[in-house]
């Protein structure tokens, strides 16, 4: 019975924890939505890959939430034409270069170990650039988006016009804008808490049914403690304003390389992620987003591996 | 069943308001985190209400009813408190037989005798220094006096702490027992166990009680062969939880004003 309990809690603190972000993830979403239009997007997101992908990172910064409220404003700057490198650079970097995030990593760390602060920000920003501009070359202009949970049809516009909002001159008045940004919220806050359910059920069981001194069945091996740590990383789920005093707290028993595998990968992708991805967009480009985060996420940690 | 997404924002609303009331929202969330989850409840009526009263193009799917999860599960979480069981699944050191714990352990005691000796007492600003450990400060106290090394110089001096106990017979000798809290910094899932090894016979102890250990700090080995500080108790005595928490919360959870409560410790933060 204390199994379940346990299960039970951590389910619902991931839940309570996530809910305030998401709201504020798919309200932003819904204010691009609202307010700007696809070709104010065309005109301020450069068509270059490099630099998109750097602008992609860089808005990033100022989003003070975590891995969670990013995909409903990375899915809705992909609805906006925002090419698809700049979501994706976006949402990968997001999480682990936004300011409360970086406090977070400088408390665990800073005292004693600096490097793993600036290893985490500087292979953050590189990692969502590599990834950003890969899966720019692979899906350009591809559609990999799910349909939406509320249809907008031609008699449902949320303006209750039938019409993409910026292509006609209707006055929008605070009304239709309020209800707009509503419905628009709504729409996407239950796309992304409908597929959080399951990763977070799956998150909860893992940390409770698993423990945790199997990670140290490789503690002797470099490499595979790394990978180890990247999937331990990847199950617990955890949010990564956090992470880093879990981090911490395994540094006595693995070395900064695996830590650095962990706390690169978990604000990128974990399982609760992975649901709320495949249910947002295509099973083929989760697969390679997926892929290329581990991969390069590895090649990344072995590197810092043989520089510490 | 148009309404049923209308519906699903009353009740998250209802069950964040039903928790909170409760006095429970602290077990599920640090108390910084607290302030984004009880101004959600705002937002989410207004969605709810938005979406209540105007059209809109939503089929209802069975899939949806997984959105309901969260009212199944608060069920089972009773008082919303992680049993002890979690800190032994939650532990990061290898599991060993007691004859390899006692060969790590062996020099303990020549290792304390020469940092007593070795600490000239002209520079130590705190001679009879006495850690009463409170709640807001415990986990980074617990944390700091257990690992790290500029601790040292605490040895010989006495603490007093109060926690529950676990079973870490695993990790450590029948002379010893572990107890402490959770520490929480943003929700119940980051939730880790931290607080000290006592030297007292493990036998005497029932894992999950709770008691409050005065003593010694020593500096002790753990099982992987660190140095780590523990308690050498003058009393162990068994006490109620009172209104003491499971969990305790990182200074980051508290905000800067409680950490800066460290400073009467002579640490830093």
């Amino acid at each position: 019975m204390d199994t379940i309990k346990n299960i039970s809690i951590i389910f619902t603190s991931i839940f309570f924890e996530s809910i305030p972000f998401l709201l504020l993830g798919a309200f932003i979403s819904s204010i691009i939505e609202t307010y700007i239009s696809n070709e104010t997007m065309a005109k301020i997101i450069p068509r270059n890959k490099v630099l998109g992908s750097f602008v992609g990172i860089f808005l990033g910064f100022f989003l003070p939430a975590c891995d969670c409220a990013v995909i409903p404003i990375s899915k809705r700057l992909l609805k906006k034409k925002v090419p698809i490198n700049v979501s994706v650079s976006f949402m990968l970097a997001s999480p682990i270069i936004n300011p409360v995030v970086l406090l977070s990593t400088y408390y665990a760390f800073y005292n004693k170990n600096p490097e793993i602060f600036w290893y985490r920000l500087l292979f953050g920003i590189l990692i969502a650039l590599i990834i950003g501009i890969i899966i720019g070359i692979i899906y350009n202009n591809k559609h990999i988006i799910k349909n939406e949970l509320l249809e907008e049809d031609e008699d449902d516009c949320c303006c209750e016009c039938g019409h993409d909002h910026h292509n006609h001159k209707h006055k929008h008045t605070f009304k239709h804008d309020f209800i707009s940004i509503c419905k628009h919220t709504a729409n996407d806050f239950f796309e992304v808490v409908k597929f959080l359910m399951f990763g977070a059920f799956i998150a909860s069981l893992v940390q409770v049914m698993l423990p945790r001194n199997v990670l140290l069945v490789f503690d002797n091996n470099q490499v595979l403690s790394v990978l180890v740590l990247m999937i331990f990383a990847y199950l617990i789920s955890l949010c990564s304003t956090s992470d880093s005093f879990i981090g911490k707290s395994l540094l006595s028993s693995f070395s900064k390389g695996s830590i650095m595998g962990y706390l690169l990968l978990g604000p990128m992708i974990d399982v609760k992620n992975t649901f709320v991805l495949l249910g947002n967009y295509k099973k083929s480009f989760v697969i390679t987003l997926i892929s290329l985060i581990f991969v390069v996420t590895f090649i990344c940690s072995l590197l810092v591996v043989m520089l510490l | 069943m148009k309404k049923f997404l209308a519906f699903v924002c009353f009740l998250y609303a209802s069950l964040i308001i039903f928790i909170w009331l409760k006095g429970d929202l602290n077990n599920y969330i640090a108390p910084n985190m607290q302030i984004y989850i009880k101004s959600s409840v705002f937002f989410l009526i207004i969605i709810g209400i938005v979406l209540f009263v105007n059209k809109i193009n939503y089929r209802f799917k069975v899939s949806d009813l997984i959105l309901l999860l969260p009212f199944i599960l608060i069920m089972f979480t009773s008082d919303g408190v992680l049993s002890v069981d979690i800190a032994k699944v939650k532990a990061t050191s290898k599991s060993r037989n007691k004859t390899e714990i006692n060969e790590i352990k062996k020099d303990e005691n020549k290792q304390n005798d020469n940092i007593i000796e070795n600490t000239p007492i002209t520079q130590n600003k705190i001679e009879d220094f006495y850690f009463d450990i409170e709640e807001s400060t415990y986990s980074y106290l617990a944390d700091y006096l257990t690992y790290m090394t500029g601790a040292r110089k605490y040895v010989g001096k006495t603490i007093k702490a109060k926690g529950f106990a676990v079973d870490y017979s695993e990790y450590l000798t029948d002379d010893y027992f572990a107890f402490g809290r959770y520490m929480i910094t943003c929700c119940a899932a980051d939730a880790e166990f931290t607080g000290f090894m006592v030297k007292y016979p493990s036998d005497k102890i029932e894992y999950g009680k709770w008691y409050e250990v005065e003593g010694y700090l020593e500096l002790g080995k753990d099982s992987e062969g660190y140095d780590i500080m523990t308690i050498n108790p003058t009393s162990v005595k068994e006490v109620s939880q009172g209104d003491s928490n499971n969990n305790v919360y990182s200074c980051d959870s508290y905000g800067k004003g409680e950490c800066e409560k460290l400073q009467k410790y002579d640490l830093e933060y």
